[in-house]
């Protein structure tokens, strides 16, 4: 299992659910397809990245959501990413970016 | 009791090294009386009072220790620029260096007085004068010393980058992947990682904003940079390796934390002083720098050179950066740990400056040696004859390779013994200056060929002659200050020692533009003692040898007479002991010039081998310059002792008849044409053999009287022969002519 992204736009909010692995070996596709998701939104004022079932992450990985803040910051479209999965709050706070992404951290429940 | 013994011997070690330290700083001291402001020169004293502390710290004398503590840190300052020397301090210096000398004599007699250590301190006082601090500490006790700091801080490198980046006591790593290094399979993540199993990450900032846009950016490529402070006992090294991985794909600068460079600072001073070592090696082996970042530093440091090279500014040019700014510069290594290193590097270079300098070896074993390669000629020489003889190509071609090697090891050998004369005449400015001190005289001493190179027992024995003649300059050679300025001459008297090469001898002078010698009074004395009749007709270089004599050197009757002839006598047998001769030049009212000529080597010499009837004789090669055939047979010998060489007349002594050798006489004799200082004359001998290394064997005493001969030697064939005294045949000669002067003329 690589990756799979879904998302549906709802009240002006887009909302995305990465899950599997975002590492360098699906990076360019997840880019694409990202990108793609964000190119073609319209009458949204902001993004949400659902995590949570992100069980992968490496700094290709990470590389992306950055990408994808500024991004959506150029375009003045809010991005929050939630629902960190530990993978991700791993990486986040190895860099210790949390500041940067802003968004409020929550331990998911462990399962 | 052998501990004792072993005190002992330890105790005599300290004391003749301390003795040559002591000799070495007083030549340097003495150069730098005279102006000359060099550096070297003042390492050589701060090294010789470095050394003589350690060494008599070994020992426990703690007075020394604390003397030459005072003295060093005085010196020290004066390398630093903070002190700046003055001909008044440098006497003072001097003055400190004789105390030194005293201090170390006392021990080498086992006595102690307490008279020195007043004069000690009292020279420490005269010292803390000219210490700028010292003044002044005295009206502001405090900030000087943190003044000062600064001041070093600032000068020592361009650039001063404040120290607060290692304020805290945490590692701070800089990491900056290369954009490859996720497509190489690593990831930075796992190098956090890494290091959070060997300490504690405290803080990462990771910069982000190299990231390019959505069109521009390869999700392949890493765009990350890191700023990480780094908790753990850890050693340098150990980071490093922790980024081995990836050294090409990661720019990676480590900062040893703010507690770790006393820790550095430390290791740096414990250093052990074996082998002198660059910065980088400095730095490297107490783990403060890695060796790939020395790599690196010295990559920086040729592309720098490179570009001043390009640029060809024409300050600019030339300059190359030093390591340790580079290594600042880059955040490599704190400054800090830097100065202490090179501090150590100083030191390191000193020692090894001081190492190169000499081994010592006794005397006896160089003597033992040298007799040794003595015996290997005359075997060698040996072996090659009989290779003669049997007439076998391959043997001939391989002693003469042997020949040739023994020829290189002889050579060698003798050059172990060779010193520069130079450390000889320094030791002269002393008594040029103890002479003049209660003189109304102002004298300076002028060395000229101090490289000249010359064995060293000869080295030794000069040194009395020598004395001598300075004295007498002093004395009686440089006028008066006022005397002077009434001849017109400078005020200043010169003398000048100069030492150069000349056909196998050196030759040594002693000059001086005083008074010169009045060549009448002379002869008037001589004549009253009797040395030579009133109608004796005397050249002027005979009249001048006669200030040699015995006769003429007690001090009360000559110093009223010309000024010459203390102890000259001493001079002259001195220097006949070491087959020397002397020359002296004088012009009344402009100056004298002794002019003193030794054998090089006193053991082993390039000879000529000369056969006369059924002997060999041996003359120095260096002194011959041609071979010519002797066809004149009709020449009546006993009357005509000269003959016509390209129109120069040539006196020749016929060594048959001057040895009485008998023997076949030979068809074609031959004369070879020796030079003995100015004069050439003309040796008729039987047979020319060619060349041949001599070793001298001294003849014993009861042929001391023989005239002509210097020496023996062994031929390679076991018999011996007798080694020429040319210069002895050259004053033959010279008599010779002289008296058949009047015979030619009528």
């Amino acid at each position: 299992m690589d990756f799979e992204i879904s998302h549906r736009s709802q009240k002006g909010v887009c909302h995305i659910r990465i899950s599997g692995e975002m590492s360098i070996y699906t990076a360019l596709e997840l880019k694409n397809k990202l990108l793609d998701i964000f190119y073609h939104i319209t009458e949204v004022h902001s993004i949400e990245i659902n995590l949570s079932e992100v069980d992968e992450i490496d700094t290709a990985g990470f590389q992306i959501l950055v990408l994808m803040k500024n991004e959506t910051a150029r375009r003045h479209i809010a991005l929050h990413l939630v629902a960190h999965s530990n993978a991700v709050l791993e990486i986040f706070s190895l860099f210790n970016v949390e500041n940067f992404f802003g968004d409020p951290l929550v331990l998911p429940e462990t399962a | 009791m052998q501990e004792d013994g072993w005190i002992d011997e330890s105790r005599q070690t300290f004391i003749t090294e301390s003795q040559d330290l002591l000799v070495e700083m007083e030549n340097a001291l003495s150069v730098m009386s005279e102006g000359e402001d060099d550096e070297e020169l003042l390492n050589a004293v701060f090294r010789a009072a470095h050394t003589i502390k350690g060494s008599s710290g070994l020992f426990g004398f703690d007075h020394i220790v604390n003397f030459t503590h005072q003295l060093e840190t005085f010196l020290d300052k004066m390398r630093n620029k903070e002190i700046t020397v003055t001909p008044h301090l440098v006497q003072l210096l001097l003055s400190c260096r004789d105390h030194l000398e005293a201090l170390v004599e006392e021990v080498a007699e086992g006595v102690t007085k307490t008279t020195l250590e007043d004069a000690g301190n009292t020279l420490l006082e005269g010292l803390a004068l000219f210490d700028p601090e010292t003044k002044k500490q005295a009206d502001n006790d405090d900030n000087d010393k943190g003044k000062l700091l600064n001041e070093r801080v600032e000068n020592s490198a361009s650039v001063t980058r404040s120290d607060s980046q290692v304020e805290t006591d945490d590692w701070l790593i800089y990491l900056k992947f290369s954009e490859n290094v996720l497509r190489n399979g690593m990831d930075p993540l796992s190098f956090l990682r890494y290091l959070q199993t060997i300490g504690t990450l405290v803080n990462v900032t990771t910069i982000l904003h190299n990231i390019p846009d959505a069109e521009h950016i390869d999700v392949e490529s890493c765009y990350l940079s890191f700023q990480i402070s780094f908790h753990g006992d850890v050693e340098k090294q150990m980071v490093e390796n922790a980024f081995e991985f990836v050294e090409d794909d990661c720019d990676v600068h480590i900062i040893a934390p703010h507690s770790k460079l006393k820790h550095y600072v430390a290791l740096i001073d414990n250093l052990s002083e074996d082998k002198e070592l660059r910065l980088g090696e400095i730095l490297l082996e107490v783990g403060l720098l890695t060796e790939k970042e020395l790599q690196h530093a010295l990559i920086l440091q040729e592309r720098s050179k490179q570009e001043h090279l390009d640029t060809k500014d024409e300050e600019e040019h030339g300059s190359v950066l030093p390591i340790g700014e580079i290594l600042i510069e880059e955040r490599i290594v704190p400054e800090e740990t830097v100065n202490s290193a090179l501090k150590k590097q100083q030191i390191l270079k000193e020692k090894k400056v001081q190492e190169n300098r000499s081994i010592r070896i006794d005397a006896g074993r160089l003597d033992d040696l040298i007799n040794l390669v003595g015996e290997l000629v005359i075997a060698g020489a040996g072996s090659s004859m009989l290779a003669q003889q049997i007439n076998n190509e391959a043997l001939i071609e391989s002693t003469s390779v042997v020949s040739r090697l023994i020829e290189e090891i002889r050579d060698t050998a003798l050059h172990l013994r060779m010193v520069p004369i130079g450390e000889t005449f320094r030791r002269f400015h002393r008594v040029v200056r103890e002479v003049t001190q209660n003189m109304d005289k102002s004298v300076e001493l002028l060395i000229e060929g101090a490289d000249t190179e010359l064995d060293k027992t000869v080295a030794e024995k000069i040194v009395d002659p020598l004395t001598h003649m300075i004295r007498n300059s002093l004395d009686h050679g440089i006028e008066e200050t006022p005397a002077r300025k009434k001849a017109e001459k400078r005020e200043t008297g010169q003398i000048i020692l100069n030492a150069f090469y000349d056909s196998g001898s050196i030759i040594i002078e002693v000059s001086d533009d005083g008074r010169g010698v009045d060549k009448e009074k002379v002869l008037a004395k001589a004549i009253q003692n009797g040395l030579v009749n009133s109608g004796q007709d005397l050249t002027d270089k005979e009249i001048l040898r006669l200030i040699l004599e015995p006769g003429l050197s007690t001090a009360a009757k000559v110093s009223d007479l010309s000024g010459r002839g203390v102890g000259m006598d001493v001079v002259k047998r001195n220097l006949e002991s070491l087959r020397g001769s002397v020359e002296i030049e004088s012009t009344l009212g402009e100056g004298t010039c002794i002019r003193m000529r030794l054998p090089l080597t006193l053991s082993i010499i390039d000879g000529f081998l000369l056969g006369v009837g059924n002997a060999t004789y041996v003359v120095p090669l260096d002194s011959v310059v041609e071979c010519i055939e002797y066809t004149d047979t009709s020449v009546d010998r006993s009357n005509a002792h000269y003959i016509n060489l390209r129109g120069e007349v040539l006196p020749f002594i016929c060594l048959r008849e001057f040895f009485a050798e008998e023997g076949g006489i030979s068809q074609r004799e031959n004369i070879i044409v020796v030079q003995g200082g100015e004069q050439k004359i003309g040796l008729v001998v039987d047979r020319l053999l060619g060349e041949f290394q001599t070793v001298i064997k001294p003849l014993s005493s009861i042929f001391s009287r023989l005239s002509g001969i210097s020496g023996s030697t062994i031929l390679g064939s076991g018999e011996v022969a007798m080694i020429l005294d040319v210069a002895a045949l050259v004053e033959q000669a010279g008599k010779v002519v002289q008296k058949e002067k009047p015979l030619y003329l009528h």
